[in-house]
């Protein structure tokens, strides 16, 4: 019903930083999924220093935006959770803001065929001073389980470091399956960004996500509800 | 509150005779051409809706499944809307238009035509239109806006969150009090009208203790029914009002003038069709008349002043509908059925009147509670079919009786869809006790005028709730996205420079060994 998923989530995401002296240094992309100013993010982005961290809004991603934000309002978080075991954390605005979402916002993974369509959004090149927002497309390749239990979502487009963190949203529902962890890697636990592998069989363009229902899960263990 | 309405109308009841039935009568005459445009715009507003792409939207959210099954919610729909009324005005309506064409016509097929289009219009679709926008308000404001199901979700548009404070107990308190003495007097009028069918049939004798016994038996049967709730009682109910009713329809069908109702039925649709602009829009602007008074505009202030009760019925149990659904289902069907009906029992009395020896109509006219029993004593079998009839009227009875007391007990629950028993017992009861005051000390009449009179500033109400509803309508499916407002002053600006990318760690029982990435 709505012109496309993009503009739903659009406004979801934010700019994931972290404050230091006069200035503030990019890790990812976080997304906001709750009227009190809750985000879920990646947790592997904020490495265990849960201080001083912000998130920023891109400016109106419709317009032509210059590619790098020099400068940018930037809004204190709090760490309220996380969860290292399956890679997710939960944030808060904390300063106090009117925020709405919109209905629907949390899909189901277990029901998720194959080859349905997705997008996810974040800041590609955030790690490389341009931070504008984007939108890219894939199709769930394939559903699989870590050792741990962890269920990843793998899709067929090769994420950038900056959109770890992001919304992963189906397009038939609009809404999100996953949060983005990063470029998947055919190793022994599956999950790598093999940064320092450049062998072809190890570089892939395939990425991944974990199943938003860890996210759900830690949000309703602090005692929210989203739909 | 009610208790003393109650007292002030068995006491006061000439004066509030002499205060509303003026008023009643000041309002058709007056505000006849408002009521006319208003059941116009509201059919317009809600099959617009119904063909547009707002018919998408699943009440309940895309997730929902539908409460009923289609026919328990079809046998629901009707039983609450239209119930009674059609059993004795489906025979007397068009024997009335018959001999009185209210549109002068040249001779007696088109006095019969017109008869049965007029008929048609009372009781169809503009009539269920009305319903139709109400239901479809509240079921979308209360099951996709999360607003309680109750009269002041409607309002919410217009008074935003005050409907949460002392304007919506208001509003709550008077559809509460409105809905009591619909049903209430409903209820005192009906059971006057089974005894006088009783009377009529077996001579029992027409007086205030049979009628409270009258009263007794359908408000425990209601009681009951409401008590069980929905599922297993209301619901029961209805399907088995409805078998009943269809029994009676067939039997009719099949021992009256079969092929004049055949051919009827359809000509009189196509002749409904065919003239609903003129007569749905007719103001007797030319003829300067007053024949609107007591039926057309009388009609309407009723069919609007009962809306906000079948309205909530009909939105209590069409959850899980797309719109589009519940459109189709609130408006087609029960007009069709309406329109069955009315063929079925309408073109059977006409046909007695025109081919029957005649003498007919006038009986009937001057007879409306017996109209059904004098119809069914010329056909055969009539003790067992009139057996029949009084099951017919009083299980009408009881669905309306249960479907006003759960009305009620949702009101009164704050919005909650599944009141608590103590409650609806009470309401339940309550209704009962009220008819039977009305019935001994009068004033039943009165405040039934009350009520109809109501319609008009409801009437307002339900222009308005056109473009509340629309515009509801329009935020929910429109691009719906994440909006974030700073409440005081702005975020602070900061440099952003780079900085290295992290690692990914997921906590394992095996850790990643170096050597294997080589």
């Amino acid at each position: 019903m709505y012109k496309n998923p993009g503009q739903k989530f659009i406004g979801a995401c934010f700019i994931l930083l972290r404050k230091r002296e006069n200035s503030v240094v990019f890790l990812g992309t976080a997304f906001l999924v709750h009227d009190e100013g809750y985000l879920l993010t990646a947790t592997h982005i904020i490495e265990n220093d849960f201080e001083n961290l912000m998130v920023a809004r891109a400016r109106d991603p419709e317009d032509f935006t210059r590619l790098s934000l020099d400068e940018v309002a930037a809004v204190s978080v709090e760490v309220v959770k996380t969860d290292a075991y399956h890679n997710v954390a939960v944030l808060k605005l904390k300063k106090g803001f009117v925020i709405e979402t919109p209905d629907y916002l949390i899909g189901q993974v277990d029901n998720l065929k194959l080859g349905t369509g997705l997008i996810n959004i974040g800041f590609p090149y955030g790690h490389q001073d341009m931070h504008m927002l984007a939108i890219r497309s894939s199709v769930l390749s394939s559903k699989v389980k870590l050792d741990n239990g962890t269920k990843l979502l793998l899709f067929d487009s090769m994420v950038h470091d900056g959109m770890t963190g992001g919304p992963l949203v189906s397009i038939e529902d609009e809404r999100i399956v996953g949060i983005v962890v990063g470029r998947f890697s055919p190793l022994d636990d599956g999950g790598d960004f093999s940064r320092e592998n450049n062998s072809p069989e190890y570089d892939t363009s395939m990425s991944y996500a974990v199943s938003i229902e860890y996210g759900v899960q830690m949000l309703s263990d602090i005692g929210l509800e989203i739909s | 509150m009610i208790i003393g309405f109650v007292i002030f109308s068995i006491f006061f009841n000439e004066i509030l005779g002499d205060i509303f039935n003026p008023l009643l009568n000041g309002i058709t005459t007056n505000a006849g051409w408002f009521f006319t445009l208003t059941v116009n715009v509201i059919l317009l507003f809600v099959l617009y809706l119904m063909f547009s792409r707002y018919g998408d939207i699943r009440l309940g959210g895309d997730d929902a499944d539908p409460d009923f099954s289609t026919t328990s919610w079809f046998a629901m729909l009707f039983s609450a809307g239209m119930g009674i009324g059609v059993l004795f005005y489906g025979v007397a309506e068009p024997m009335f238009h018959f001999i009185n064409p209210p549109i002068p016509v040249a001779n007696q097929t088109e006095a019969a035509h017109q008869a049965m289009a007029f008929t048609f219009l009372h009781w169809g679709l503009h009539s269920w239109a009305i319903y139709a926008l109400i239901g479809l308000a509240l079921a979308f404001f209360s099951f996709n806006k999360g607003l309680p199901l109750s009269i002041r979700t409607i309002f919410y548009p217009l008074l935003g969150d005050r409907i949460n404070g002392a304007w919506g107990n208001l509003i709550d308190i008077l559809a509460t009090v409105a809905t009591l003495f619909g049903v209430a007097t409903s209820l005192g009028f009906g059971v006057q009208q089974i005894n006088a069918g009783l009377s009529h049939l077996f001579g029992i004798e027409q007086s205030t203790g049979v009628q409270m016994v009258l009263i007794v038996i359908i408000t425990s049967i209601a009681t009951v029914s409401v008590v069980k709730g929905l599922d297993s009682g209301i619901k029961k109910l209805s399907v088995l009002n409805i078998r009943l009713a269809i029994l009676l329809l067939a039997f009719v069908f099949i021992c009256g003038p079969t092929m004049f109702i055949l051919n009827g039925f359809a000509e009189n649709i196509g002749y409904y069709l065919h003239k609903i602009t003129v007569i749905s829009t007719w103001n007797e602007t030319f003829e300067n008349t007053n024949w609107q008074n007591t039926w057309t505009v009388f009609y309407w202030a009723w069919w609007i002043a009962w809306s906000p009760f079948v309205g909530m019925f009909i939105a209590r149990v069409s959850r899980g509908r797309t719109i589009r659904e519940f459109l189709m289902g609130v408006l087609c069907v029960p007009t069709l059925v309406t329109f069955l009906w009315m063929t079925v029992f309408g073109n059977t009395a006409l046909y007695l009147e025109m081919f029957g020896g005649g003498g007919f109509a006038e009986v009937v006219t001057q007879n409306i509670p017996l109209s059904l029993f004098l119809l069914l004593e010329r056909l055969p079998l009539n003790t067992i079919t009139s057996i029949l009839g009084v099951l017919v009227v009083v299980s009408f009875f009881v669905t309306s009786s249960d479907s006003g007391s759960m009305v009620i007990d949702i009101i009164t629950a704050g919005g909650n869809p599944d009141p608590p028993i103590p409650q609806r017992l009470f309401w339940a009861i309550l209704e009962g006790a009220v008819a039977a005051a009305l019935l001994v000390g009068g004033g039943l009449a009165a405040l039934q005028s009350a009520v109809v009179a109501t319609g008009l500033p409801f009437g307002v109400v339900l222009l308005v709730l056109c473009f509340s509803l629309k515009k509801g309508l329009n935020e929910y499916l429109g691009v719906q996205t994440f909006s974030v407002k700073a409440k005081k002053g702005k975020p602070k600006k900061f440099q952003i420079e780079s900085a290295d990318i992290p690692p990914v760690i997921f906590k394992k029982k095996k850790q990643k060994k170096d050597a294997s990435n080589v």
